[in-house]
Formats: C-alpha cells, sequence, structure tokens
C-alpha cells in the first residue's frame, strides 16, 4: 500500500517528492532568480503575442536585457515592474512582451539579468523555449562512438629523403 | 638516429609477440622526447603494414595546438584580440590507414609534442581526439562529447597523406572560430580548451599525491548548449552543472559560453570529484554568495569555488557571456568582507578555503596537499554526519595540526565557531534559533526530538529547509521512526536515513501531517535530514514554518 502511496505520490505531486531522491544538478554560481511560469511558450505562426513573465529573485535589485535567437520577433513594451510582496518579502519581476515568429520551428527568448545584492554583481542567462511546433521532428540516431570532426588546420613539412 | 629506429623496432617487436592490445603502452618503452608510443591493435592492423612489423621506420611527429580566448584584464568578458596559442597537452593522437583503422595511438606531452615510428611509403592521417587520459597508470580519462549529435566524441584530423621521408612533421592547429566580429559554425577550439583547464586540475592532484584513480568522466559540450531548459539532445541544458557523473557545459555564443571560463569548469569538476573520490551530500540547486543555504550545499559550493581557484592560483572567479561575449561578472573569492556569513555561506567557506591556502604560517604557501589530503581522507568520507564546514574543520585538524589556527582564525573571521564535525559549540543560529544544535539527537533513551523545517531563507536548498538528527543505535534491532506535526497546516513531512553518507531508507509517503518509517538498524550512528516538502517547493511564495515531534521507537528484534 505504501509503494502504491508512493507510485501515486510521484505521478500525482511534484513538490511532495523531496529533494534528496531525485537527480541531483550542482549548477554554476549566478542569480538566484526563477521562473514562476511555464519554461515553454507556444505561438501560433505570423501571429503577434502579446505576454508576461514572471520570476521571482532575491537580490536587491535587477536588470534585464531580452535577446532571441535567430527568426524571433521580440518587442519589450517597457512595462516590467516589480511586486513585493508584504508578507513574505519575495520579489516577484514581472516582464510584459510581444512575441513573434513567422517560420514554424524552436526559438528561444534569452534573459541576461544582472543582480546587485549587498554590493555584489552577479549575471546569468535564463531562457524560455519559444515554440511554433506541433511535433517535434524525430532526430536520427547515429551510431555510438561516433566522432565529430571538427575544422582545424595541418602544417607538413618533409625532410629530404635518405640518400 | 639508424640505432635509435633500431632500439624502437625491438621494442615494437615485443609488443608484438605479447600481444599488446589497443592503446598506450609502458611508459618505459615510449620513445625518449614524446609521451606517445606505438601499438598495433591485433583488430585493426593496416592493411598497408606487414602484421604490424616496421620493416622501413621513419619518424612522423608533430604539435597541437588550440587557441584559447583570455578574460579581459577588468574581468568582464572576453579578450579576443589577446587570443593565445596553447600546447594541447596529454591529450589521445591517433595514426589512422586509409580505411581509418586506427594503426597507432600515442598522446601529446606538455609541449603538445607527439611522436610516432612508421613504415615509409604508409598512407595516414593524424587524429587528435578530445579525450584527455593518464598516458602511465590510467588514473584519469576524460572526454568531450556532443550532446546534440548523438554524444559523438570531438576530434581533429589532418590530412590522409603518404610518408616519404626519414622524419614528417605534422602540426594541427585548433582555431577559436573567432572572425573578429562573430564565430563560425561549428567552432573547434572550445573541446581543447576546456580539456586543457581539466589538465590544470588534474596537475593539481598530482601535487598533492592524490593517487586515487577517477571514474571516466565525459564533459558534454555543444555551441548549441543554451540556457533553456528542456531537451538536452537539443542543447536545452539550462546552465553548466554537474550531475550523475557527467559534467554538462554552455556553448550558445552571444547568449552563455564556459569553454573559456576556466573557473566554471574547475566549479563543475570538484563536484565531479567529490562524487569520485571524496563524498557529495550537496542537493545541488541555485546557489549564490548572498544565500542562506543548507548547509552541505553552502559548503559544496563554497569549496568548489575555492578549489577552482586554487587549481588556477586565482582567486578571481569569472564568467563571461552575453552579446559577443562582452560582459559578465566576477567574485574574489578571497574576499574576507562577506554580506553572509557562516556555516552556511559559501562565500564564507570560499575564503576560508582559500584564504588558508594561500596562507604560509606553519605551512608552505600554497600547497595543496594538505586540502586534497582531507578531501580524500578515508576518516572524511566515512564520518557518520554530512559534509559540511564542520566535518572539513575536524579533519583538517588531524591531517594538519600545526597548522590548525589559521583555519580556526579564518573560521573566526567568517562567524563560524566550531571546528567540531558535528558543529558542537557553534553559536551562529543563522537568524533562526531553531537551527542549533546542528545534529538533534535521538536514540532509545532520548526517544522524542521537535524539529522546524522552514523556508524563511528561501526554497528547495536553503538555510532552515532541512533539520539533521543524530541517531545512536546500541542494539540491532528493527526500529520506527515517526514524525507528527505539533505547528502548522497541510503540511508534509518527509526524512531521509544515511549510514556515512549512504542514504538507505526514507519516509517520503503523501500522507498529510505524519510520515513513518520501519527500518532494520544495527549498531551504528545514523543520520537523518527532516524537511516538510512545502518548504521545497519554489512555487510556494508565502513564509512557512512548520514544526513536527520526530520519535524512535523499537519495534522488534
Amino acid at each position: 500500500m505504501k509503494k502504491l502511496g508512493l507510485l501515486l505520490l510521484l505521478i500525482t505531486s511534484p513538490y511532495l517528492l523531496a529533494l534528496d531522491s531525485v537527480s541531483k544538478k550542482s549548477k554554476k554560481p549566478g542569480v538566484d532568480i526563477f521562473f514562476l511560469d511555464s519554461n515553454i511558450i507556444q505561438l501560433v505562426p505570423n501571429k503577434t503575442e502579446t505576454l508576461e513573465i514572471k520570476l521571482q529573485f532575491t537580490a536587491e535589485s535587477i536588470d534585464y536585457v531580452l535577446t532571441g535567437s535567430a527568426g524571433l520577433e521580440i518587442q519589450d513594451l517597457k512595462q516590467s515592474s516589480i511586486i513585493i510582496d508584504p508578507e513574505t518579502q519575495n520579489k516577484i519581476l514581472s516582464i510584459p512582451l510581444e512575441l513573434r515568429a513567422d517560420a514554424v520551428g524552436r526559438y528561444y527568448l534569452h534573459i541576461q539579468f544582472t543582480s546587485l545584492n549587498k554590493g555584489v554583481e552577479l549575471q546569468t542567462v535564463m531562457s524560455k523555449i519559444v515554440s511554433t511546433e506541433i511535433a517535434r521532428p524525430v532526430l536520427l540516431k547515429k551510431p555510438l562512438n561516433a566522432v565529430h570532426v571538427l575544422p582545424s588546420s595541418e602544417t607538413i613539412i618533409k625532410s629530404k629523403d635518405k640518400p | 638516429m639508424k640505432a635509435f629506429f633500431q632500439s624502437i623496432l625491438s621494442v615494437l617487436s615485443i609488443f608484438y609477440l605479447v600481444g599488446c592490445g589497443g592503446g598506450g603502452g609502458d611508459s618505459s618503452e615510449k620513445p625518449p622526447v614524446s609521451s606517445s608510443s606505438v601499438s598495433i591493435p591485433s583488430s585493426s592492423v593496416s592493411s598497408s603494414s606487414t602484421s604490424g612489423v616496421i620493416t622501413d621506420p621513419v619518424n612522423l611527429s608533430g604539435t597541437i595546438t588550440f587557441e584559447w580566448v583570455p578574460h579581459k584584464a577588468s574581468r568582464l568578458g572576453l579578450d579576443y584580440p589577446n587570443t593565445e596559442v596553447r600546447p594541447a597537452r596529454s591529450l589521445v593522437v591517433e595514426l589512422m590507414d586509409s580505411s581509418n583503422n586506427i594503426i597507432a595511438t600515442g598522446f601529446t606531452n606538455e609541449t603538445g609534442f607527439y611522436n610516432f615510428i612508421v613504415n615509409r611509403n604508409q598512407q595516414v592521417r593524424v587524429r587528435v581526439k578530445a579525450q584527455l587520459k593518464d598516458s602511465d597508470q590510467n588514473l584519469w580519462n576524460i572526454s568531450v562529447r556532443d550532446n546534440t549529435n548523438s554524444n559523438s566524441l570531438y576530434a581533429v584530423q589532418g590530412e590522409l597523406a603518404v610518408i616519404t621521408t626519414d622524419d614528417e612533421v605534422r602540426d594541427i592547429q585548433i582555431d577559436s572560430g573567432w572572425n573578429g566580429r562573430s564565430y563560425r559554425i561549428n567552432r573547434a577550439a572550445p573541446p581543447f580548451a576546456i580539456l586543457d583547464v581539466l589538465y590544470q586540475g588534474i596537475e593539481k592532484l598530482k601535487q598533492a599525491n592524490i593517487s586515487k584513480s577517477l571514474p571516466a568522466l565525459t564533459v558534454y559540450w555543444s555551441e548549441k548548449n543554451t540556457t533553456a531548459e528542456g531537451d538536452v539532445t537539443l542543447g536545452e541544458i539550462g546552465t553548466s552543472y554537474y550531475s550523475n557523473g557527467n559534467i554538462y557545459l554552455l556553448g550558445d555564443a552571444n547568449v552563455d559560453i564556459d569553454e573559456y571560463d576556466a573557473h566554471v569548469i574547475l566549479h563543475e569538476w570538484t563536484h565531479f570529484l567529490e562524487s569520485s573520490i571524496s563524498r557529495a551530500d550537496s542537493l545541488g540547486g541555485d546557489h549564490g554568495s548572498t544565500d542562506k543555504l543548507d548547509m552541505r550545499v553552502a559548503f559544496s559550493e563554497g569549496l568548489a569555488n575555492a578549489f577552482a581557484g586554487i587549481m588556477l592560483d586565482d582567486s578571481f572567479y569569472m564568467d563571461a557571456m552575453g552579446v559577443n561575449q562582452s560582459t559578465g561578472f566576477y567574485l574574489d573569492i578571497a574576499e574576507k568582507s562577506q554580506n553572509v556569513q557562516g556555516w552556511y555561506s559559501q562565500g564564507s567557506i570560499g575564503s576560508i578555503v582559500y584564504n588558508y591556502y594561500l596562507s604560509g604560517d606553519n605551512r608552505i604557501a600554497k600547497s595543496v596537499v594538505d586540502l586534497f589530503t582531507t578531501f580524500t581522507r578515508t576518516d572524511y568520507i566515512d564520518y557518520p554526519g554530512f559534509a559540511s564546514i564542520f566535518l572539513f574543520s575536524e579533519i583538517l585538524q588531524r591531517e594538519s595540526p600545526d597548522s590548525f589556527n589559521t583555519w580556526v582564525s579564518l573560521l573566526s573571521e567568517q562567524n563560524i565557531h566550531s571546528s567540531n564535525g558535528n558543529g558542537v559549540g557553534e553559536i551562529n543560529t543563522g537568524g533562526y534559533t531553531e537551527n542549533l544544535p546542528l545534529y538533534k539527537s535521538l536514540s532509545l533513551a532520548s526517544p522524542s526530538v521537535s524539529l522546524c523545517s522552514s523556508n524563511r531563507n528561501g526554497s528547495f536548498n536553503k538555510l532552515s529547509n532541512y533539520q539533521f538528527v543524530k541517531i545512536d543505535i546500541t542494539q540491532t534491532g528493527t526500529y520506527r521512526l515517526s514524525a507528527t506535526k505539533t505547528v502548522g497546516t497541510n503540511t508534509d513531512p518527509d526524512f531521509y536515513l544515511y549510514l556515512s553518507g549512504t542514504q538507505i531508507g526514507s519516509g517520503v509517503s503523501f500522507l498529510a501531517d505524519e510520515e513513518t518509517l520501519d527500518v532494520s538498524l544495527s549498531n551504528s550512528t545514523y543520520i537523518l535530514s527532516f524537511t516538510d516538502a512545502k518548504t521545497l517547493d519554489d512555487s510556494i511564495t508565502t513564509d512557512i514554518t512548520h514544526c513536527f515531534n520526530l520519535s524512535l521507537t523499537g519495534v522488534g528484534g
């Protein structure tokens, strides 16, 4: 019964599965900030979408720069705001913007954050996946142990032949 | 020269007669100049060679170099105009015939030099793998692979050409791909830059006479590796990180690349070392120098920063990013004026470890021996309590008692007042009295304890999310651990039971406000980490402080 309960727990409750039992990622240092909404933005091709990205952070101040991968049009509406929860003092950054992609594909909205906290400046880039795809194409599998040959230049110097 | 060739020939004959397999050979049988050796794998004997016997030997050698892009003097972003050419050290070099059979394997030396003896008039190609390998004792083996291309191994290679002369030189230059304004697609230097940074880390381990064999490590890097979290095969790795024996590094130009961020690479490599030759108790996750962190996370991250700085002998942690990699940030790991000071501060721990490394007080300044030895000692790895600044202090005192006063002074400067492995005597509460004592005690003689879990310092891996309990068992039997809520509503108590850092049981059921675990325990000291899972959830933004009663009872022999 306990196992059944644990199975249900795994399926139904994201936070009941506590940290010790999940895959651990030791990440590089950076700004303490995270998205409060989904990691993927779904767009309709050829249609401009207005949306709002929300993040929670802890620093005294935060600044950001928006960029996108090729083919993704971004219009920063310059109306970002920070709301401070009076009870928890959690800081929520809200970034309204417009997005548009004309071709079907997978794009990235990059947000480079600069935080200042007690005189310490940190930077982190976080990104959202912006998709206009209905279904992802299946990747062709290469054989294991394949080699990815990179470009290089070679200089060959031959000595004189043996007498 | 002829005598030299003859001696090599006799060595090769011995190799062949004893059926030496692929890869390198015994170091004593290498040519004297470089670290390469020639062996003839029976499965890939070149059709152009005469059963692996060199009948008309000629010398093929060369130097492998790659371009390294340093950080600007301001430490903010990469400095392309001052790109350096560096030797590609300790890499696997292969000679391939016209059918792509590997006919010889060797290694570059410290100057990037390789050397082979091959048959005259043989058609060969030189291939350099993005693989850093110990040619002598096989103590390390690190590969850089492309997670966006079926995990293929990166390599560079030269032309397939016939060797006609006594001495032929084939040098290979691996450039960064920077054209002055942008990168070309398929840039080549990054895998080799990453390996060279790791080579510097290995050199430091060797200085400390750490001779433990490291498990094979794969570093996944791709120029598609970007800061979105999603499908890793598309490069959506989120950030650079270590997980489950692998390192993932960012490579998305104009967003964030880490191949020239040596501190980032060695920070993640330290996490690999924790897992492979030391102990790794960290929860992982996001962390910063102004956070109050779970003590395991604070120690692991502070140590990783300090060890990265020590391996590079540079206290400035730098991370370049942004358009043209022209921005970024830096931190001085040695900074003593940390905003958050204590056993829960990665900044404090980095500062303590790095400044101890610098100290020449009753030790050799900049020696890594005592620090790295402590990190790998059996009594550190097997200690019942978790890896923390307290545990490291206790074991360092055993390792290096003469210089321990320096360490204690550094602890004190960071508002840390105990050097006992379990933090006995610590007085810095981190702003919440329930954080001390660090380990509450539980035994049949003292069968219940009050524990509180809070997200007051943040969620997931922050100070006060977890509380720790030391459980002393003196009689083998089956025991019941039960947690019941005393303060709070809609709680979810969970706990994890450890023996010397290894998790041996857990209570993580879905039941609200209570948790129970029946477990067989023997005569030993166990450690339990306890949490209300609600405090781990990023999406809960309200302040949670929930308290519980944890009890231990015997339920049978």
